[in-house]
């Protein structure tokens, strides 16, 4: 049987121990019950054969005291023998005849009253009548002589009555004279079968036989009637002369005639050399113990029985809340929290199990709740990041711009390190002749840099549209952010202003990276000396620094995305990697050439690795064929 | 990524906190953190001193943090001077000027000559010879 559940397990474990244990001491008990049961058994048996010799002594000393009383009676009263006789036959029911028999006065002439005789017939009638005249002369007779000698009264052997057809046994006492010792016998006879009735009425147990035996070795009686009369065997009589009247165990080995162990009890019939037997089977005897054995057994396995329902009715009393709390645990483990656990009072482990387990899906449905909360605001967060990068890729310009006349094209973009960021590019055109272009890089990233930049683009737009020159462009936009600024965010930003025209670009820097100017074969750093970043100084001031841009000429704005990009040994990609990045674009190339050189070279540069800032570019280009100017490089001062 | 941060103020009218790392978006708040616990100790009109002999590193999210200390001290009529920044740094305040370039010394002999003037700006010509020489 597979044990599946802690409960019969635990039972079956419960009764096992228990089982060993009674086994245990169970046998140990049995061992010494075995002795008592056995010497209780011995006693009443002992006691039982007592008992039974003592009943058959009460009989024959009946039958004695009446020889005895008759003895005495007619040793003086030998006239009167025959009446005597008589009624003392007829007072004593169990006797069958009674003689009294005296030494002949004469024996030439024996007179009937010699020897009287009363009888009792099968049917009770009492006759008289007189051994003279018999065919054995009585005073010969070896009882009468034997008689003589037994003043106090002796057994005779038993004999065969063919007329009676009965075994008879007489008990003679010798009749005292007045000058002689012996004058004659009173001989009493009884039948042997009362005897054997007396065996028959014992109470004894099943299979147990009693018998008698006289002092010859012969058996006087015997339960079994075959036995009568025959030697008694040659185990049995000596295990009598050795048993010294403890009982003697027998073996159909030993030659008793037996078929199976026995124990046999003697008991002497006192008066007599008579032996009381009673023989019972060994097995007879290990009844008692058997049973007891049996009792025990059913005792122990109704205790064993009684144990496992205990054990695992309790077992599963304790055990149930566990195994709801396991399916409960399945439960949790699909997900489900809603269920009903059990409701258990006091204190024991499993119900503070229960109590914690209860705890526990409570906290873990506020934990999945919370969650879930959470996934759905950063759901909604990264879909709202996604609308406002939307909006702000929405507040740039288009990346490609080409002027009208075709004199001036630029290309922008803008890559912002995660949804939204601070880098900005813009450009439009201030009244019809100049166009205004900014790159700007806020400080910080994410949303709030990404809603400073928003208010600078849209700031910037507004200022710019009477201005003509980046300074004053850059002073109002910076009076602007100074306002309300607590949070001292700032941008710095780098402003140009070209005139469509003349490809004069006036420059200034409110704490921007260097532009880069690809001309003439040369690439270098373009010197604008910066004015502090936008938002930290209402009262600053920023200078201007005017080129003009020659036929393929191409100015690069960054921010620091670019140079300030590194990779995993922290070293800065720097304004030197930047200016032999640019060298590298073909002369006359369009400005998106210039842009993906860069990024592509800054991607290299980096290895891969997610951009640490955003990355704003802007190129610009100056294309007049016949444009055979001088370039006039000049420092405007306020 | 990493930014140690230490800090003495032996008067009230002068703290110096020394900065040791990086300075950028993943650290500043830290340092808005540290400072906070620090200008308190400072009396109105007192120095906050940032030795930036340490500093290898700072980005424009640190100089904002920067500025709005240099605002918060102002507010409490006080100052905050930078100290021996490295070159990269120093470099980086020279282009941006998130800090007026003044307020930058390069040693603490130089520093101490600044806030000398400023006492005697301050207190006048009385005390151009101070009782201790």
């Amino acid at each position: 049987m597979v044990l599946h559940s802690v409960a019969s397990r635990l039972a079956m474990g419960v009764v096992l121990g228990s089982a060993i244990v009674m086994l245990t001491t169970g046998g140990l008990l049995l061992v010494h019950t075995r002795e008592q049961v056995l010497d209780q058994t011995q006693r009443e048996y002992t006691a039982l054969a007592s008992g039974a010799a003592q009943r058959i002594q009460n009989r024959i000393d009946g039958v004695g005291d009446v020889a005895q009383v008759l003895a005495g009676m007619l040793g003086t009263r030998r006239d009167q023998a025959q009446g005597l006789i008589r009624d003392a036959l007829a007072s004593n029911p169990d006797i069958v005849n009674i003689t009294a028999a005296f030494v002949p006065r004469d024996n030439a002439a024996l007179r009937e009253d010699d020897a009287p005789v009363a009888r009792r017939a099968k049917d009770g009638r009492i006759t008289l009548a007189s051994r003279v005249g018999e065919s054995e002369l009585y005073w010969s007779a070896p009882w009468f002589i034997r008689g003589l000698n037994c003043d106090r009264g002796c057994w005779q052997p038993p004999f065969r009555s063919f007329d009676r057809e009965q075994t008879l046994i007489g008990y003679s006492v010798a009749i005292p004279g007045k000058n002689i010792p012996v004058i004659g016998v009173a001989d009493v006879t009884v039948s042997i079968e009362w005897l054997q009735a007396a065996l028959g009425e014992l109470e004894k147990t099943p299979h147990a036989y009693a018998f008698v035996l006289d002092g010859n070795g012969d058996f006087l009686a015997h339960e079994w009637t075959s036995y009568i009369s025959t030697r008694g065997s040659t185990a049995l009589l000596s295990a009598l002369a050795n048993g010294k009247g403890a009982p003697v165990r027998l073996t159909p080995e030993e030659g008793g005639r037996i078929s199976e162990p026995v124990w046999v009890y003697f008991v002497p019939v006192k008066g007599t050399r008579w032996t009381f037997g009673l023989v019972v089977p060994e097995r007879q005897i290990f009844t008692g113990v058997r049973r007891n054995f049996l009792v025990d057994a059913g005792l122990g396995a109704l205790t064993l029985f009684g144990v496992f329902l205990i054990a695992i009715l309790l077992a599963r009393r304790l055990m149930a809340p566990l195994g709801v709390l396991a399916d409960r645990a399945e439960h949790v483990a699909r997900g489900e929290l809603d269920f009903a656990l059990p409701t258990l009072r006091g204190d024991d482990e499993v119900a503070r199990l229960n109590r914690a387990f209860d705890d526990m899906r409570r906290q873990l449905a506020v934990h999945i709740e919370g969650a879930k909360r959470s996934a759905r605001d950063q759901a909604r967060m990264a879909s709202e990041l996604e609308i406002a990068r939307q909006i702000q890729l929405a507040l740039l310009p288009e990346p490609h711009y080409v002027a009208d006349n075709g004199k001036l094209e630029l290309y922008a973009t803008l890559q912002p390190a995660s949804a939204v960021g601070g880098d900005l590019y813009a450009y439009f055109m201030l009244g019809a002749d100049h166009l205004c272009v900014m790159v700007g890089d806020v400080s910080d990233k994410g949303i709030p840099a990404a809603l400073f930049m928003a208010r600078t683009i849209t700031l910037a737009r507004t200022v710019a549209t009477h201005a003509r020159s980046p300074r004053d462009i850059l002073a109002v936009l910076n009076r602007e952010l100074c306002k309300d600024n607590d949070t001292c965010m700032f941008v710095t930003l780098l402003c140009g202003v070209i005139e469509t025209e003349t490809g004069m670009l006036s420059l200034a820097s409110a704490g921007h990276e260097q532009p880069v100017l690809h001309a003439g074969g040369t690439t270098n750093l373009v010197d604008v000396e910066t004015g502090p970043a936008l938002g930290l100084d209402s009262a600053a001031s920023y200078p201007v620094r005017v080129l003009t841009l020659l036929e393929g000429d191409t100015v690069l704005m960054y921010t620091d995305g670019v140079s300030e990009a590194h990779n995993d040994r922290q070293r800065l990609y720097g304004a030197q990697s930047l200016l032999d990045s640019v060298a590298r674009v073909e002369e006359g190339s369009a400005p998106e050439a210039y842009v993906d050189r860069v990024l592509s070279d800054v991607d290299t540069y980096v290895e891969g690795r997610a951009p640490y800032d955003d990355i704003a570019l802007l190129a610009l280009t100056w294309r007049e064929a016949r444009s055979e100017g001088v370039r006039i490089d000049a420092a405007a001062h306020s | 990524m990493i930014l140690n941060l230490r800090s003495e103020s032996p008067t009230p009218k002068r703290s110096t906190v020394w900065l040791d790392g990086r300075l950028d978006a993943e650290t500043y708040s830290q340092f808005d953190e540290a400072v906070r616990d620090v200008t308190p100790m400072v009396d109105n009109g007192g120095t906050l001193v940032l030795d930036l002999s340490g500093l290898e590193y700072i980005s424009s999210a640190g100089l904002r943090s920067l500025a709005q200390l240099r605002k918060a001290m102002h507010d409490r009529d006080g100052r905050t001077l930078l100290l021996n920044p490295q070159p990269q740094v120093r470099k980086v305040f020279d282009i941006v000027k998130a800090v007026p370039v003044a307020e930058v010394f390069a040693d603490i002999a130089e520093l101490d000559q600044y806030l000398d003037l400023m006492q005697r700006q301050v207190t006048g010509r009385t005390d151009l010879q101070p009782t201790s020489e």
